[in-house]
């Protein structure tokens, strides 16, 4: 947040320079009130205003890059909050009636609020583009403390939460749900640490999530896992979709700074279709049993398998 | 009693090498967000605030610390790093380690068995905080994690790396995902995923003891052979150094499992470490522990042993424990682990579940 606020040092600056000169401009003008003068409730009420406001500039700058809208949000919000400040030396400060100065509070506030509603219908349209961009990773619905922050992903609960609204409508229609993970990822890790581990996952994860299609979502499961969504697909399309997945990821070229040789991962996917439930043709297993079902399915599909018992000895 | 042959040591002396697990833990917590979004360096003045330590000691090489700053430093992690996966991604890292001789000791063995071995051996080195304690039955090894100083809060944390840990550098060394199966003293949490991610399907919760088994026929398996020569130049290296010391939980822990057929009382056991009652009690109570729990996980982890190993049913068990009839035995079982005797055996691999 910090970082972003200090793009902004020139707007903030700008904002408090008006607000000390007109300071000035007013205690030149006109003269301090008496102590019983004062109507604390309306210092109280203008002053608080002019604090939150103070507040939410500080916010709206603190998350947004420089730009057209950041700029037409902190001018209207700057203008709103002027007009606040100007409300409340009134307070304190009597100034001759009807002079131009007297007359400017009563243009900033609507001009603020005119300049901030602008500014909001711009940051409708940006979000609108901002969603497009993170279509496969989002659906329906929001909870930034659900996201992974490695691979800005949904994580577990998010899933769950997708799959039981994907519940509903995939009665009519066939859903399948993919769970995949990278083959010999701890060896990886192992032999080139966390740090490119994480970097890994991260460049992975792009390259699944551009051999998806639009409607498709993506999450995180825990560690190396990723589950995938394939909302009104039949088995064979997803079975095709995971082929193509295992292909795509088979030919990405990882670099890592310790080795200049380029180093290969391969996936194994697990693929199954929302199913009804044995003894109820009508209702969808639950969730767990599709997640079950997924994560045994991912297990057979693993390369490595284990000697049998009998071998051993 | 082979107590008497080991130092004693407390969870204020400094005698873990900081630059060895505990480093490990530093570098994921501080290196985690260089990739990630928010990634405000975790500022290690944060991370070691309460320890004690400087970040300049850590990197000497040379600083020892105690187990109550390990424990700190966990909890610091823990609250710093705000994501469950921490505790695995630590396990992932613990072993073969880079421990001077002893990892290069553990990382050159030849199978499970003498894994095992060593681990137990120089656990000190290799896995302070918890005790490994290796037991085999007709079909099954079996690992039980018991706690060596007090972890109090920490202990889930901790267990959840141990285990991670050995499940890794066993499929690491092995080349193959090894059939384990893992019990757990604490009950399913939240993040149940990255339990089945990281250790796999075969997960029991609420089991009372905290124990990975594996079937035996995996401990002679042979694994990627490396070279024999350094194992042995590894093996003189490490028996030079001394590693006899234990923990005052794990010793009073011994003391209660030799005696575990007698209803010792804290007097008793006070008396056999030439404490007085008060002087002990205080002593647990530094260790974040109390005598009626950690006899009370005696019981319950030699109840559970006879149950799986011998074959043993309720009456057997509270025969052996002393308990004169099965309903005190059975209250008694429900106060340790929460579970009836019934209950909680489904839970336990009988001889009759097919592993594979």
């Amino acid at each position: 947040m910090f970082s972003l606020l200090k793009s902004h040092l020139n707007t903030l600056l700008l904002i408090i320079s008006v607000l000390i000169i007109s300071i000035f401009v007013s205690l030149s003008l006109g003269e301090i009130k008496s102590w019983d003068q004062i109507d604390w409730l309306d210092v109280a009420g203008e002053g608080g205003c002019a604090i939150a406001l103070a507040i939410w500039i500080i916010f709206i700058l603190g998350s947004r890059p420089q730009g057209r809208v950041t700029d037409l949000l902190a001018l209207g919000l700057g203008l709103m909050f002027y007009a606040f400040c100007q409300d409340t030396f009134d307070e304190f400060i009597q100034l001759p009636s009807s002079t131009l100065w007297n007359q400017m509070e009563s243009i900033t506030m609507p001009l603020g609020i005119l300049l901030l509603t602008h500014g909001l219908y711009h940051w409708h349209q940006e979000q609108l583009v901002l969603n497009y961009q993170l279509r496969k990773r989002e659906l329906v619905f929001r909870e930034h403390r659900a996201f992974d922050q490695l691979t800005l992903t949904g994580q577990f609960e998010y899933l769950s939460q997708q799959l039981l609204t994907h519940k509903n409508i995939s009665r009519k229609q066939s859903l399948v749900f993919l769970m995949l993970d990278i083959n010999d990822f701890s060896h990886f890790n192992r032999q080139f640490g966390n740090q490119e581990g994480d970097r890994l996952l991260l460049e992975i994860c792009e390259v699944i999530l551009l051999n998806l299609r639009q409607q498709d979502l993506i999450c995180r499961y825990a560690g190396d896992r990723f589950a995938i969504i394939l909302p009104n697909t039949t088995f064979t399309q997803g079975r095709q979709i995971a082929a193509e997945l295992k292909q795509a990821v088979k030919y990405f070229a990882f670099k890592v700074p310790q080795s200049s040789a380029s180093q290969f991962q391969s996936l194994s996917i697990g693929c199954v279709q929302w199913q009804a439930e044995k003894n109820d043709s009508m209702a969808l297993e639950s969730t767990e049993r599709l997640l079950e079902r997924a994560n045994f399915a991912l297990l057979k599909d693993k390369p490595m398998q284990l000697v049998p018992v009998s071998d051993l000895a | 009693m082979n107590s008497l042959t080991f130092l004693p040591y407390e969870n204020d002396e400094p005698i873990y090498a900081a630059h060895h697990h505990a480093a490990l833990l530093i570098d994921l917590v501080q290196g985690r967000s260089s990739h990630a979004i928010n990634s405000q360096q975790i500022n290690s003045h944060k991370l070691l605030s309460g320890t004690g330590l400087f970040y300049e000691d850590i990197i000497s090489g040379e600083k020892q610390i105690s187990g109550q700053q390990f424990l700190r430093l966990i909890q610091n992690s823990q609250h710093l790093y705000k994501h469950p996966d921490l505790s695995f991604r630590w396990g992932h890292t613990l072993w073969p380690g880079h421990y001077d001789s002893f990892s290069q000791l553990l990382g050159n063995c030849q199978n499970l068995y003498q894994t095992l071995q060593i681990l137990s051996k120089h656990r000190l080195k290799l896995s302070p905080l918890i005790t490994p304690i290796i037991t085999q039955d007709s079909r099954y090894c079996y690992i039980q994690w018991r706690d060596a100083i007090g972890l109090g809060e920490q202990k889930q944390f901790i267990i959840e790396s141990w285990m991670t840990g050995f499940a890794a550098l066993c499929r690491f060394r092995s080349q193959q995902k090894l059939p384990w199966h893992f019990g757990f003293s604490h009950s399913k949490p939240k993040y149940q995923e990255h339990y089945q991610v990281n250790l796999g399907e075969h997960l029991y919760f609420d089991l009372g003891i905290d124990v990975m088994a594996i079937d035996k026929a995996y401990l002679q398996q042979n694994w990627q052979h490396k070279t024999s020569t350094a194992y042995n130049i590894a093996l003189r290296q490490c028996q030079q150094m001394p590693t006899n010391a234990v923990g005052f939980i794990e010793q009073v822990f011994d003391y209660i499992q030799a005696n575990i057929r007698q209803s010792l009382t804290l007097e008793a056991v006070a008396s056999h470490f030439n404490m007085s009652s008060a002087t002990f009690k205080r002593k647990l109570k530094k260790h974040n522990s109390r005598f009626q729990q950690l006899q009370d996980q005696t019981r319950l982890s030699t109840a559970l042993y006879l149950y799986q190993c011998n074959g043993y049913n309720n009456s057997q068990v509270a025969r052996y424990l002393n308990f004169n009839d099965m309903p005190n035995y059975r209250r008694a079982f429900k106060r340790w682990s929460g579970r009836t005797p019934n209950n909680l055996k489904q839970d336990l691999l009988m001889p009759a579940i097919s592993l594979v």
